[in-house]
């Protein structure tokens, strides 16, 4: 999964976003390092759609903008969270060897 | 409209049209609140936006099933025809091995920018560059109109443009081809045949319909009418055009024919091979120059470079399969 991604999963994580809430809240929970652009963002969103991992959930039109929602869904979750324990298997790979006493 | 939002509303040009008319407001507005605090337009949203248009773009026109396969065809054909169309432009290019051997309605007439141009090579250009814009970008109704030109530019170059001084009926470009090949005196007319079954055959393709036996059959038959008009126009070629015509042909015909693919991107790629292969066997053989393990160098390298070319493309369609916009 690329971090893009895998960001935009965990943004939704906390409840439906539009797409810029998205790009904001992937900015923060990344702290500052993950910047998606919209382009970058609506073909990941279609790809997550397309496997059914997200899905469009309302819209509505602030200040003359059209905003279109979107939630993670239950396989959604399960994938985000399959993807999250591979990573803390690989980081506990390294973090083991360079504090083995720590990490035991 | 700020001057972002009419660079923003450029940029979403990028999008297939049906894929801007769902999307294109949501997107516009998510880069606009993205960047909100910005007075100038944000250079990472526009090129971002540009590329997922085109990619959007590139896998419209290798819609499923067998997207890759199709993709991988498409660009094989895409790369074959601008390399040999490059190689000829070469050809056309090198005024001093080719102004005293062409007949005169080809003849280099014209000069710009240093380039010595033919009023028949620059129809050839017009047409090919358009169509292989218009296969870049998907358009397909465009890439064909822009191939039946080319052919009907080369059909009328056969027919109607004698030049003095070859022996050929109608004294063309077929006819020099033929008499710097062979000494017997033989009519042209059938280095149009390859040209207007081709024609036919785009025009016979219907809109991604899925073919049946009897379209199958019909267009393995007619791609071996093409392969066979085209050996018997280039027949006593050699050197590396030679070969590449002879490999990659038949194989492109056949891969056309018995795909159950949309088989128009690669078909409309074909008038250009038509049209480029003779400039570019002329290029070979006139430059006495050239070694004949160049020729094998350069064969090696265009074949390499299709395969590569199809294999990228068809990566690409794979790894990067589209979704479609969301019915909310």
């Amino acid at each position: 999964m690329r971090e893009p991604t895998y960001f935009v999963l965990a943004a939704l994580l906390d409840g439906r976003l539009h797409g810029y809430g998205i790009i904001k809240r992937a900015a923060e929970l990344s702290g500052g390092r993950v910047r998606i652009t919209a382009g970058t963002l609506y073909g990941a969103i279609d790809r997550l759609i397309e496997r059914g991992l997200v899905a469009p959930d309302g819209e509505e039109i602030v200040s003359g903008r059209l905003r279109r929602y979107y939630r993670i869904t239950g396989e959604g979750e399960r994938v985000v969270g399959e993807e999250a324990a591979r990573l803390r298997a690989a980081a506990e790979v390294v973090v083991h060897r360079l504090r083995p006493a720590e990490a035991s | 409209m700020t001057p972002s939002e009419r660079i923003y509303r450029a940029a979403l040009a990028a999008y297939p049209r049906d894929y801007r008319a769902a999307r294109g407001d949501e997107v516009l507005g998510t880069m606009l609140d993205a960047t909100e605090a910005r007075r100038l337009p944000d250079v990472r949203e526009v090129g971002a936006v540009v590329a997922d248009g085109y990619r959007r773009r590139v896998l419209a026109s290798v819609t499923p099933p067998h997207g890759a396969l199709r993709a991988g065809a498409a660009w094989a054909a895409f790369a074959l025809a601008v390399l040999t169309a490059a190689v000829a432009v070469v050809g056309v290019m090198r005024e001093d091995h080719l102004a005293t051997s062409l007949p005169a309605s080809l003849a280099p007439s014209l000069h710009v920018l240093g380039l010595a141009i033919s009023p028949w090579f620059a129809a050839f250009a017009v047409t090919s560059i358009g169509a292989l814009v218009a296969l870049v970008t998907s358009a397909r109704r465009a890439a064909i109109a822009f191939a039946q030109a080319g052919v009907a530019v080369q059909v009328w170059e056969v027919a109607f443009r004698p030049a003095a001084g070859f022996p050929g009926a109608h004294g063309d470009f077929a006819a020099y081809a033929w008499t710097n090949v062979s000494t017997l005196p033989r009519e042209p007319w059938h280095w149009v045949v390859p040209s207007l079954v081709l024609a036919a055959c785009i025009a016979v393709s219907g809109p991604r319909r899925t073919p049946g036996i009897g379209l199958r059959i019909a267009r393995l038959v007619v791609s071996l009418v093409l392969v066979a008009g085209l050996a018997l126009a280039m027949d006593h070629l050699y050197g590396a055009v030679a070969g590449l015509a002879i490999v990659l042909l038949p194989l492109l015909a056949a891969a056309v024919a018995l795909s159950p693919l949309d088989p128009r991107p690669a078909l409309a790629c074909v008038p250009l091979l038509v049209t480029a292969l003779p400039l570019t066997w002329t290029y070979v053989q006139a430059d006495p120059t050239t070694p004949a393990a160049g020729d094998l160098t350069v064969l090696a390298g265009i074949l390499l470079g299709i395969v590569a070319f199809a294999v990228a493309g068809a990566a690409s369609a794979h790894r990067l399969r589209g979704g479609t916009p969301p019915q909310s």
